[in-house]
């Protein structure tokens, strides 16, 4: 395989040494690493999202980042490419201490990014947005289209990208998983000193996961750094020589591959919880029979299907990382999206096309993004609760009575603000002016205005305080013993087990793993939400 | 991989007009002009091409900036001030042929200074291009009414004469694609494409994603001093203190037949020109035909409305087919 000189001539820095193509100078480079990030703080606002995290990449070596959501992995990666700057602590480049201001810095010194979400431009061409920065120009002006798309050819060629496309195509038209490629392509090709992939394969197939391997090991064996970033424990132990495992901001784990376990690894991701945030409670009776049940959904990125049956009065927790089809399924149950698949509510088939279909059938979803899904911010309380209800009153005349007057919503406002513990002066009180977990606890009354059949909540306990995490589990039990089947989806393994009858963990848009009594445990949550298959009744060493 | 094979030929040919929206308001021109020839035969009036040309010139020349705005994912509304204040000044301050080379620079000078006004503002102020372009247009306007307060004033017979004849105004059309061609195709073009896009993406990609966002909105005052000028010296014949108002909308209404996202990042001025024909033909339609002349806003309404639901239709059959399958 040649190399594309021109662009990583272009990118690499004077005063930065050059990566080594040779494999003679390897040892030597390995003495100064080529990348150390040491002890670094970043904190937005109150929280802290990294908290002295150190990490050392060599070159010639791939090394993986590990870590649950919210561990400040992609923090630690906006640092290392410029995108954020930290408060304290220092990044070294080839031994040189590094100050980046900006993503065109880093991308010039050689730090060069596959994203995760990726950062393609939709409406330009496959070429246009992998020679982007570095065009070929007629007359040092003008773009030199013909140029551009033989040169973007000849890169798909040269690496060759496991899949056929038009180089003159709008990125936005090609699949995901094509899109992923093409960003991946913008990054190998340069051949960058540091080569960051951070999730590259949850949108890839087998057959690409295994090219994208080779090609990360080919750059590896030129005397690049690779930093991978995976949730997929397998992939990790598969590529990789080296893992960090990042825990609260903080790395609490570094070594070669082969030191490590994978049930440490799964350890030392999780940490010992010193303290737990719930007592255990008892939670009620299940009814029996199955009020809601889905047979053979298929999300639309999933490749396989999915079954479930949540009885009345059952909590059911939806766990796994973040994005792996949670999202789409209490969606879809909800009516805001449409999937594959039967799903029948008390033994009747039923699919609900929009939301308000969903919510006569006393389907209720509780959204996680409360700012852009669920309420209106500039209104009251009242007004949000009532949004979307109809207007009370047995007759004509009372109808038009309470649609002239608000009187009765004040004071039904006012018992369910009392209920629920939502702290304001009065109803009428802009909502945008509430605490976060104030707001939270609104979009819920609402919700339980009228008790729903089924309530699905989708991450509603992410940045909500401790006390209202609690009022909101004890507001779950007392439904549940009302006989609602619940669904209950957090990110939160530990919050899982100690509020649900059973737990279903996703993983890639399937189910992975549905975890009931002894089985159900952090651990085996955390094992199934990185697509370890099987689980493990007891504490023990596995592998 | 690939597209399904299985795609039916009426939804091939529609994704056709979407891979090249220009498609669409070009044959309906055609088609408008056509009907033109049909109806202008028994009317007896030639040169028309040439008087419908040089009446939609200033709509196509302010158009070229607003496209170039909204492709950046911005928008501009103080080109209509713009407009009425290089109207104003040129009725008012450059009557004499002496005049010329001193205000001309002048009147692009201050169009310029206005965009970058607009530009810095948006760009490292951080506010919506709506309020401050609002604001700048309404100021602009201002200063017009008191620089001219009525309409009138009279135009240097120089800048006429120059603007005035039929080559220069084919010249100048040919002038505005072919900068518009060479501007798309560099990497300021790309740039301003990429930043309607998905500006993250481009500021990932290194590109200057705030320069290109400042001189976008110097182009669309330079532009809509071109547009002024045009209309005073060569439609009017005289100086209004509100001859961009008319202008804000129109141009909108170019930009969006021409095939332009409003949101940005799709389209291109190609578009825009035979947008901004087709109204114009379209407008001289319903005077040949006999009709009132307000049909013809009732005309640019439904081809607005019409030539929207048609570019979104692609967008809608892959939304029901993407929530089947």
């Amino acid at each position: 395989m040649s190399l594309f000189r021109r662009g990583s001539g272009q990118l690499t820095g004077e005063e930065i040494p050059r990566h080594s193509n040779g494999a003679g100078s390897s040892d030597q480079l390995r003495e100064v690493p080529a990348l150390v990030v040491e002890g670094v703080y970043k904190s937005y606002g109150p929280v802290r999202a990294l908290d002295g995290a150190s990490l050392t990449l060599r070159a010639g070596e791939i090394t993986s980042l590990v870590g649950q959501n919210g561990s400040g992995k992609s923090t630690l990666v906006r640092v290392i490419t410029g995108d954020t700057q930290a408060d304290a602590g220092e990044v070294r480049l080839f031994g040189r201490p590094l100050h980046l201001r900006s993503t065109r810095t880093a991308a010039r010194l050689g730090i060069s990014i596959a994203f995760q979400e990726l950062s393609l431009v939709p409406d330009l061409s496959v070429a246009e947005n992998l020679v982007i920065g570095a065009e070929p120009l007629l007359a040092g002006m003008v773009v030199d289209k013909r140029k551009l798309n033989r040169i973007a050819e000849q890169l798909l060629q040269e690496l060759d990208v496991p899949a056929r496309f038009d180089v003159g195509k709008p990125v936005g038209e090609l699949s995901l998983a094509e899109q992923q490629l093409v960003e991946l392509t913008r990054v190998l090709h340069r051949q960058p000193p540091i080569g960051v992939f951070d999730e590259p394969t949850s949108a890839l197939g087998e057959a690409a996961v295994n090219w994208l391997f080779q090609r990360m090991s080919d750059l590896a064996a030129r005397g690049s750094a690779v930093l991978f970033i995976s949730h997929r424990l397998r992939e990790v132990y598969e590529i990789s020589q080296q893992i960090v495992v990042l825990r609260n901001g903080k790395d609490v784990l570094a070594a070669p591959k082969a030191d490590v376990s994978e049930s440490e690894l799964v350890q030392s991701m999780l940490g010992q919880r010193l303290l737990r945030d719930f007592e255990a409670v008892t939670l009620p009776e299940v009814g029996r029979g199955a009020l809601l049940a889905l047979e053979s959904v298929r999300l639309s990125r999933g490749k396989g299907s999915i079954d479930l049956e949540v009885r009345a009065g059952e909590i059911l927790g939806v766990g796994g990382l973040q994005g792996q089809g949670q999202r789409e399924l209490l969606r879809g149950l909800a009516g805001r999206e449409s999937f594959a698949g039967t799903v029948k509510l008390a033994g009747k088939r039923f699919q609900a096309r929009s939301p308000r279909q969903a919510i006569e059938q006393g389907i209720c979803l509780i959204p996680e993004d409360r700012r852009t899904e669920g309420l209106l911010l500039g209104r009251s309380i009242r007004e949000n609760i009532f949004v979307g209800a109809r207007r009370h009153g047995r007759n004509g005349v009372q109808r038009l009575q309470s649609k002239l007057s608000n009187r009765n919503e004040r004071i039904e406002a006012r018992t369910l603000m009392q209920r629920f513990g939502i702290l304001a002066a009065s109803p009428e009180v802009q909502i945008g002016t509430l605490s976060g977990g104030n707001q939270q606890k609104v979009l819920i009354a609402r919700s339980l205005a009228k008790t729903p059949t089924v309530l699905l909540l989708a991450d509603v306990t992410r940045g909500v305080d401790v006390g209202t995490k609690a009022d909101i589990f004890v507001t779950l039990r007392e439904l549940a013993g009302m006989g609602v089947a619940i669904v209950f989806h957090s990110t939160d393994a530990t919050e899982l087990v100690a509020n649900c009858h059973r737990v279903a963990v996703m993983h890639d848009y399937v189910v992975q793993a549905v975890l009931e009594g002894s089985a159900l445990t952090e651990e085996n949550i955390a094992r199934a939400a990185v697509g370890i298959e099987g689980q493990q009744e007891q504490d023990g060493a596995t592998r | 991989m690939t597209r399904p094979p299985s795609l039916g030929k009426w939804r091939a040919r529609v994704h056709f007009v979407m891979r090249r929206p220009v498609a669409l308001p070009i044959l309906l021109f055609v088609i408008g002009l056509i009907v033109m020839f049909h109806l202008q035969s028994r009317t007896e009036s030639g040169g028309f091409m040439i008087t419908m040309l040089q009446t939609s010139l200033p709509l196509v020349c302010v158009s070229l900036g607003q496209t170039a705005v909204i492709i950046s994912g911005g928008l501009d509304l103080s080109i209509a001030g713009v407009m009425s204040l290089t109207s104003a000044l040129a009725a008012s301050h450059m009557t004499g042929n002496g005049n010329i080379a001193l205000w001309l620079p002048l009147l692009f000078g201050a169009g310029a200074l206005s965009g970058l006004v607009n530009g810095l503002l948006v760009t490292f102020g951080g506010l919506p291009a709506f309020i401050v372009t609002l604001g700048t247009w309404s100021i602009l306007d201002g200063v017009a009414l008191e620089i001219l307060p009525t309409q009138g004033g009279s135009i240097a017979p120089g800048l006429e004469n120059l603007l005035g004849s039929n080559t220069a105004t084919i010249l100048i059309m040919v002038g505005l694609l072919v900068l518009w061609l060479v501007l798309r195709n560099t990497r300021f073009g790309l740039t301003i494409y990429s930043l309607g896009s998905g500006e993250a993406a481009a500021r990932q990609a290194g590109l200057h994603v705030k320069t290109a966002k400042v001189s976008v909105y110097v182009f669309s005052g330079l532009t809509a001093v071109g547009a002024g000028l045009f209309y005073s010296a060569v439609v009017t014949l005289s100086g209004s203190p509100t001859a961009g108002d008319p202008f804000l909308l129109q141009s909108f209404a170019a930009v969006v037949v021409g095939g332009t996202v409003l949101a940005g990042g799709r389209g291109g001025f190609v578009g825009t020109v035979f947008g901004a024909l087709l109204l114009s033909v379209i407008s001289q339609i319903v005077v040949f035909a006999g009709f009132q002349s307000y049909y013809s806003e009732l005309a640019y309404g439904a081809i607005l409305v019409i030539m929207v639901s048609v570019y979104s239709l692609p967008a809608l059959i892959a939304k029901n087919r993407g929530s089947t399958g």
